[in-house]
């Protein structure tokens, strides 16, 4: 695996770049490591560029690797969720993770997501 | 749960204060049976103190603290007498869980509470008593380990509520969590939640460090109303809640028992109108508001020097800008001098349990009075005067109240009186520690001075030395060793330990009436009014306090005795200490005359000799680095003077026990 591009040592994936789908056109944004209060900032950036490239396209976001997540990670996904939908735009979380599904259940936002729900995590 | 270390030391801050809380709370318990807002304000601590652990992932804590609180709500709603055994067990566990979080602090686990209390604990909390002895609980029930943290219901019929909870929007960058209150709420019952997303703006204008969900939630519980109150007693605004009744009419409904909040996020800063500001305090780190006041202090020395330079420019401009600077300076000394006061309440709120467990040991009823607790002292000052209190406390309970037997005996109430009392005398402070016991048997003080050899077989009672008696190292006139008192270790370091605090301590007793103890200390520690003295071409500062009188005294008149100079102060003999030689300096060629500063040392005057006075001063303290000197017992700090220099400093006890020591290794000791 490729080191971060910022940081010549570091062990960490480099941040995920909004990349074309194969098949549907879909923006895919890859989600690795914590999506917490002290990381939201740098998802919440990659979001808002990829949903400002134009025309209107899906935006997927594959969440497989990521994790741990908490409030902040959740808001920030309900509200890509909901910008997407006004626009008309399809939004998928693809690979949520265990944790991110049981803290959308605590949080009462289950019902919420279900429909932007793609393949569970294995 | 793995520990939140981001926010452990403000937990570990906020539980000392509410285990402080708590024990005073549970003190009081007893003698405010039916109080109402006593009795939640203790429970409030618990439940704090519970929910705090469990935020930063102490669950034993908060577990065993679930427990606790579940004997106070069984007060609380009458199911539970209070008594005697159940305040002993209560604060034994109060007393686990200051153990438990001192172990967290140091880095380490909280050890497992005591087996028996815990059995105690979930006795109580099923509405069981105990014996007097505790631990025997007079009922069989099986024991609660608080895993059950629904508690007991005391309402049998469930009730749904509904919770509307919207946060202010700072929460999440605050560092709480708003899900912690919904795992609260589900402890209650069973509940279920709806997040809502009306105030989420679009992803473009989102700050994600900010919360904008809001929740409603309906929690179907047989748990009290109030219950669901406490979940939410850390937030500040309490419009962030409204509880209403989902389950009845709108009639019925005591909805909006809260005002709804206006629409839009809620800010700390933005109080509605009407609606009472509450004062807001910062945690500041202790070592930085010492740097604080010390820089201020020293900007305050500077500024006062500052008058000199208003004849440099003619320019009015100039001498107005020199007047407002040198005000400015004094005003942000003064303030920040004040950041360092703390009221005594802090320390006194720890006497009181201290006083119970030590009657029920000894079997002596007391009643203990405490006044001016909101008298004001320096926060260092404080730190250390809770050892010293602690032993006149001690001894007045072991030394000095009778058994309530004897006290009936000698015609007085049977309950023992113990006053603490501090107030403002003058520039100094000044707390009392009184009893209504047996005073101090001057006789058996003196018999047992001469049998230590402290005063001469002839010393009659009324000299004043007998009086002194009592801060001489190893003295005790107490005939058995106790546990509490009685070896003879203690009264010399109080002593000892305020005077570092340049304070004084003093007492009066009478037979048969009783002791009061009078400690007397300096409002602040980081500033002194001192003199400025010369002694081999250096300047040194010395406390005003240490100084009772300064001489100058002709060459002449200047005497020797064994071979040791001293002086003749208003017929007394005084042995004089040079500071040049106790420092190991040059002596200088005076010009026909000494100034001597008469100190007290053991209870009597000793002078040190200095070359020249050279006025007072005001002096901010800053910590001495030990590598400096070699004469580190010489000296409490250094001081910056208004010109800019650095000046150490004395100490004059340390002076003249330094001198003392010297001359004791050369074989001619100062004596007393």
């Amino acid at each position: 695996m490729e080191g971060c591009d910022r940081f010549p040592f570091c062990r960490f994936p480099p941040m995920s770049e909004p990349s074309e789908g194969p098949n549907d056109g879909a923006t895919t944004l890859v989600f690795h490591g914590p999506v917490t209060r002290s990381e939201v900032a740098k998802w919440h950036g990659l979001l808002v560029s990829a949903f400002a490239k134009g025309p209107v396209r899906p935006v997927r976001l594959d969440l497989t690797a990521s994790g741990p997540w908490d409030l902040a990670g959740l808001q920030l996904l309900l509200a890509a969720m909901i910008s997407a939908r006004k626009v008309g735009r399809e939004f998928i979380l693809q690979g949520p993770p265990s944790v991110l599904r049981e803290l959308a259940e605590r949080a009462g936002a289950s019902a919420l997501l279900a429909p932007a729900w793609g393949e569970t995590q294995a | 749960m793995a520990i939140d270390t981001r926010f452990l030391g403000l937990f570990l801050e906020e539980a000392r204060e509410l285990l402080q809380a708590l024990e005073a709370g549970l003190m009081d318990l007893e003698a405010r049976q039916g109080d109402r807002e006593h009795i939640d304000r203790t429970f409030r601590a618990a439940h704090t103190l519970k929910g705090a652990a469990g935020m930063v992932g102490l669950s034993g804590i908060a577990k065993f603290t679930h427990g606790v609180e579940a004997v106070l709500d069984k007060f609380r709603s009458g199911a539970l007498p209070v008594t005697a055994p159940a305040i002993t067990r209560l604060l034994q566990a109060r007393d686990y869980l200051a153990s438990a979080i001192d172990a967290v602090a140091e880095g380490g686990q909280p050890g497992e509470p005591d087996i028996e209390l815990v059995a105690d604990l979930s006795v109580l909390a099923t509405g069981g008593d105990l014996a007097p002895g505790g631990t025997q609980p007079t009922i069989t029930t099986p024991p609660i380990l608080f895993d059950d943290e629904t508690g007991t219901p005391a309402v049998e019929v469930p009730v749904t509520y509904r919770v509307t909870f919207t946060p202010q929007v700072e929460m999440l960058r605050e560092g709480t969590n708003p899900l912690g209150f919904l795992d609260e709420l589900r402890e209650l019952g069973e509940l279920r939640v709806l997040v809502r997303t009306d105030r989420l703006p679009d992803l473009g204008e989102l700050d994600p460090t900010e919360c904008y969900l809001t929740w409603e939630a309906d929690l179907t519980t047989t748990a009290e109303r109030s219950r669901l109150d406490e979940v939410f007693l850390f937030l500040g605004d309490p419009r962030q809640v409204v509880v209403t009744r989902a389950d009845a009419s709108p009639a019925e409904s005591p909805a909006l028992e809260r005002p709804l909040p206006d629409s839009g996020p809620t800010r700390n800063n933005e109080p509605a109108k009407g609606t009472k500001t509450v004062g807001t305090r910062v945690r500041v780190d202790a070592e930085r508001l010492d740097q604080l006041v010390g820089m201020a202090g020293e900007l305050a020395v500077l500024t006062d020097s500052l008058p000199n330079l208003v004849g440099a420019s003619s320019d009015p401009a100039w001498s107005g800008a020199i007047e407002a600077l040198e005000r400015l300076g004094r005003l942000l000394r003064d303030t920040t001098l004040e950041l360092r006061m703390v009221a005594v309440e802090e320390l006194f709120v720890r006497f009181p349990r201290l006083v119970r467990d030590i009657s029920e040991r000894l079997g002596k009823k007391i009643d203990l009075k405490i006044e001016g607790a909101d008298t004001q002292l320096d926060r260092t000052i404080i730190e250390h005067l809770f050892d010293p209190m602690i032993h006149l406390i001690r001894n007045a309970i072991d030394h000095g109240l009778e058994p309530p037997e004897e006290r009936l005996a000698a015609g007085k109430d049977p309950v023992g009186q113990i006053r603490i009392a501090a107030g403002h005398e003058g520039d100094r402070v000044a707390i009392r520690i009184s009893d209504d016991g047996l005073g101090l048997d001057r006789a058996k003080v003196l018999k047992k001075g001469i049998r230590q050899g402290l005063v001469p077989a002839d010393t009659p009672i009324d000299d004043p030395r007998v009086a002194t008696l009592i801060f001489e190292a190893g003295f005790s006139t107490k005939e058995q060793v106790g546990e509490l008192s009685g070896r003879g270790v203690g009264l010399d370091v109080v002593r000892d330990t305020i005077r570092n605090l340049r304070g004084t301590v003093s007492y009066r007793s009478v037979e048969g009436q009783g002791t009061t103890f009078l400690i007397q200390l300096p409002l602040t520690l980081a500033m002194i009014d001192g003199l400025l003295v010369e002694a081999s071409g250096d300047r040194y500062v010395v406390p005003i306090g240490q100084v009772d009188e300064c001489v100058a005294l002709p060459s002449e008149e200047l005497s020797s005795t064994l071979g040791r100079p001293a002086a003749v102060v208003r017929g007394e003999l005084v042995p004089i200490v040079s500071l040049w030689a106790t420092l190991g300096r040059r002596e200088t060629p005076t010009a026909g005359r000494r100034e001597l500063l008469l100190t007290r040392y053991a209870e009597r005057h000793v002078a040190v000799a200095v070359d020249r006075l050279l006025g007072r001063v005001q002096a901010v303290i800053q910590p001495l680095d030990s590598s400096l000197c070699s004469h580190r017992a010489c000296f409490s700090g250094t001081t910056i003077l208004g010109d800019g220099s650095v000046s150490l400093i004395l100490d004059l006890s340390g002076v003249v026990a330094d001198a003392r020591a010297a001359e004791t290794n050369g074989g001619a000791a100062l004596r007393n």
